[in-house]
């Protein structure tokens, strides 16, 4: 199993904080893995992998959105994905009409009650204690994702209807790091 | 980047600056709490006062600011030193050494994204056992100024902690399950020399 991490972050110190954490979790797993930045994805590199983690990044910095148009193979890929606060973020920028009318500026930081309305990633159906670091969130979604999991700040947990992409607002690799154990047996 | 590093002057302040350092940012100050409540929940009480030696070693200058220690109070006194980091050296972001807490690196964020600039905790979540040996690795002359968790004795203090320590120190949290990072408070730990030290401090009086 070979699995690329996507970091999000623009300052390289940062990867240390949102990115290490997820490369810690793939190694205990005992998976092969590798990262790239948001500046350097491309379609090619994707095709040699399995499965592909887009990291979350800090409250102020959104560069990733500059950079959209590296991750448009996320709308026809057949490849398994989980979206981790930005990365969550780019997935319905990327395979969502209209995506700017599906974000809302929601700032959630620290420990949140989430609610999952269905199992999720090896989370139990019910009230969960997450992880949040974001000033914007999801308020909606479209057809083609089904939502598992809300919070008071919006939505907290997708999966896409037809195709294993992934996405949380939450940092599960924080807390709730057997959800990412959970989506790299998948 | 311009960057203030939240420094109590022991390990993990001190391995967050490291970091920043190597990571190419440029440090304009360090940043000390001093709390008059030994059982603040946000900050460091051991050895804190010591922190002008350390800055004076690493040539950075050091805001002191004092504060009561009470819950959340604390954290306007940290939101004014900020400030004052921002206004007097330019700062664009603050460092932490947070590594488990999340009641402390979120009420840090919580205030940089008030004051607009950048926060890293390039320790987050960071295994014990790892950061404790990438530490010595580089080098750094850690000793044991506090100690409060069971199974961690008088004997510890003043300690400096090296391979076998170390080794000792994980028998030990094993046995009596206390964090190895000391996350819990079960010690507290001051930094002699690092290597963006420019010469090593020396303990001219030891009080138990």
């Amino acid at each position: 199993m070979k699995i690329l991490i996507i970091s999000t972050c623009k300052e390289r110190m940062h990867e240390e904080e949102f990115v290490k954490p997820i490369v810690d979790i793939v190694k205990s797993e005992g998976g092969a893995w590798s990262v790239t930045n948001y500046k350097k994805v491309n379609e090619r590199e994707i095709n040699s992998f399995d499965k592909i983690i887009i990291s979350g990044t800090s409250l102020k910095d959104f560069d990733y959105n500059n950079y959209l148009s590296r991750f448009s193979w996320i709308k026809n890929t057949k490849k398994q994905i989980l979206g981790i606060c930005a990365g969550m973020q780019i997935i319905i920028a990327t395979t969502e009409e209209r995506p700017g009318e599906k974000l809302k500026q929601v700032q959630e930081i620290g420990q949140v009650t989430t609610v999952f309305s269905k199992d999720f990633l090896g989370i139990k159906k019910g009230n969960n204690q997450c992880y949040e670091l974001h000033r914007i969130g999801v308020g909606r979604v479209g057809k083609n994702f089904d939502v598992y999991a809300k919070s008071n700040g919006g939505i907290q947990a997708i999966k896409h209807r037809m195709k294993e992409i992934y996405g949380v607002m939450f940092h599960p690799e924080v807390r709730n790091k057997e959800m990412i154990r959970e989506f790299l047996k998948l | 980047m311009k960057l203030a590093v939240l420094y109590s002057g022991g390990k993990d302040s001190n391995y967050a600056l490291y970091l920043a350092k190597k990571h190419g940012h440029e440090i304009v100050c360090l940043i000390t709490m001093i709390a008059e409540n030994k059982e603040s929940y946000m900050f460091q009480t051991q050895a804190v006062e010591n922190t002008s030696h350390q800055a004076r070693a690493l040539g950075i200058p050091l805001i002191k600011q004092k504060t009561a220690g009470e819950k959340e109070e604390e954290l306007e006194d940290l939101k004014k030193a900020i400030k004052k980091a921002i206004n007097d050296y330019r700062a664009e972001g603050v460092v932490t050494g947070a590594v488990e807490s999340i009641y402390q690196a979120s009420r840090v964020q919580r205030i940089a994204n008030e004051l607009r600039i950048e926060c890293f905790n390039p320790l987050w979540q960071k295994k014990a056992k790892d950061y404790w040996e990438e530490m010595l690795k580089e080098e750094f002359k850690i000793i044991i100024v506090g100690v409060s968790a069971e199974g961690l004795e008088k004997k510890w203090l003043g300690k400096t902690i090296g391979k076998k320590e170390l080794e000792e120190l994980e028998g030990l949290s094993k046995k009596h399950k206390f964090h190895l990072g000391f996350e819990g408070g079960e010690a507290e730990t001051f930094v002699l020399w690092q290597p963006m030290f420019k010469k090593e401090l020396r303990i001219k009086n030891k009080k138990n």
